[in-house]
């Protein structure tokens, strides 16, 4: 079926592949990440072109608009600094708290604000560039979050970029917990239902929790990459699986993850 | 044919790579990305030598590969297979008609997607993760099979890939035939008048 050149050109690229696929995966990610750089001057000028674009956009917005815009932000800023100073003071007296009652002193998040420049060219990954990375602090499996709740984890991290796999990604597996209950399981992507990934699958339930459809669902932090009580999303629906061995409840995602532009890394 | 030709096809391959991952590309709001680098190998095997079609191949799975979570140069093997078999077989193929572009960019991309969906789930358990620090691993032993999951939202994706294949197939044609109409010389038309046959008068 094949002429001679044909079959020698393919054996030597199946030769070449599988010589790739062996390689340790340490090496294989740095390639991946070096062939990945290659893209970074095209990632930098579809930035520049989006600058440019929004900066044309709000000189085109007339200025009425603009000022009622700033006058929106300030009124909220003047929210935020109050909720701002009444969570100091709860957690000046959760600190003092703990120190009587001899708990351990809480780590204080420090998070690094990262832009999507990028996303999965397969339609079966679920995962998006940042443009921070190991310059910026950042390590492997650090949680990634947004304002509404988890995003993902970090799954490799070259110098001046890094690849999140999203919730819902089968390399993203999350421990989770029903808040209201603490019932904990485990969530996936959807197996049924849903074609654009905003639903995942709590699997693993213990077969008497009591799962209704809103619930709110967040990590329960057994598993070590995501820290406890960052919001998942609400419960949609449930049912017994594997001959009612456990229970698996549809959740519907807190962060659209298709529209995610900016997001913040969990440093260390 | 120039260097123009293979030049621009690796460039066109390259800069599509990057545009299947950019972030406004946002999967069309059916949750599915297009891919259009098999319509760029069915162009390259049908107009290119063998080693640009592998080149093109190549690259597109490299750079692919370059911006996805699938094991690294995994990519590469379906695309090349796809490259040499239609470039093996392009004389038996009217390949002009934008009926029969479509239908070859389907097919191929049907290829190409369950060729990699196959090698992915032979070699991606193989593959696909490092080792993992001791810390994380309860997160990834809850369930993580690592590889992407059989159901009926993967049968929605294929069906959407085939169809943006068989689009994608027709412009890729007219696009580079317009490249090689701008930047190539066209062939000199044949004379009807030849100048070996021409009358040469003596002094009589």
């Amino acid at each position: 079926m094949l002429r001679k050149p044909h079959f020698v050109l393919l054996l030597v690229v199946s030769l070449a592949v599988l010589v790739l696929l062996a390689l340790p995966a340490s090496v294989r990610s740095r390639v991946r990440l070096a062939a990945g750089g290659l893209f970074l001057p095209l990632f930098g000028l579809a930035g520049t072109a989006q600058a440019v674009g929004e900066r044309a956009g709000a000189a085109l917005t007339p200025r009425s608009v603009l000022d009622s815009r700033i006058r929106e932000l300030e009124e909220q800023t003047r929210n935020l600094r109050a909720a701002l100073t009444e969570s100091q003071v709860a957690e000046r007296e959760n600190d003092r708290l703990r120190q009587m009652v001899g708990y351990p002193a809480r780590n204080r998040w420090k998070l690094k604000a990262a832009r999507v420049i990028g996303r999965d060219p397969a339609s079966w990954w679920q995962a998006v560039h940042l443009d921070i990375g190991a310059q910026d602090g950042v390590l492997t499996n650090l949680a990634v979050l947004a304002p509404e709740g988890l995003v993902g984890r970090v799954a490799e991290v070259g110098s001046r970029t890094c690849r999140v796999v999203l919730v819902g990604d089968p390399n993203c597996p999350v421990s989770a917990a029903l808040a209201d209950t603490r019932d904990s399981g485990v969530v996936r992507g959807a197996s049924a239902g849903d074609f654009r990934g905003t639903v995942v699958d709590l699997s693993y339930l213990s077969r008497d929790a009591v799962v209704r459809p809103g619930q709110r669902v967040i990590t329960s932090g057994q598993g070590g990459i995501y820290p406890a009580g960052i919001t998942v999303g609400e419960v949609i629906d449930s049912r017994m699986v594997e001959a009612g061995i456990y229970v698996e409840a549809r959740v519907r995602l807190a962060v659209n993850l298709a529209g995610i532009d900016h997001v913040w890394v969990k440093l260390p | 044919m120039n260097w123009v030709h293979p030049i621009s096809l690796l460039l066109v391959t390259w800069v599509a790579a990057f545009f299947q991952a950019a972030p406004w590309s946002a999967r069309l709001g059916l949750g599915v990305q297009p891919d259009i680098l098999p319509a760029l190998v069915v162009y390259a095997a049908f107009n290119a030598s063998l080693a640009t079609t592998a080149g093109v191949a190549v690259m597109a799975g490299l750079a692919y590969d370059a911006l996805s979570s699938g094991p690294y140069g995994l990519s590469v093997l379906p695309l090349t297979v796809l490259g040499v078999l239609l470039h093996r077989r392009r004389d038996l193929v009217l390949q002009d008609s934008a009926w029969t572009q479509a239908s070859l960019g389907a097919v191929a991309t049907l290829l190409v997607t369950l060729l990699s969906l196959t090698l992915l789930w032979v070699f991606g358990p193989l593959v696909a993760t490092g080792p993992i620090p001791p810390l994380y691993q309860a997160d990834y032993r809850l369930g993580g099979e690592g590889g992407p999951d059989f159901g009926v939202r993967l049968l929605w994706q294929c069906l959407l890939l085939v169809v943006g294949g068989a689009m994608a197939t027709p412009v890729v044609f007219r696009f580079f035939g317009w490249i090689d109409s701008t930047f190539n010389y066209r062939p000199v038309a044949v004379a009807a008048n030849r100048m070996d046959r021409e009358i040469k008068r003596g002094r009589f």
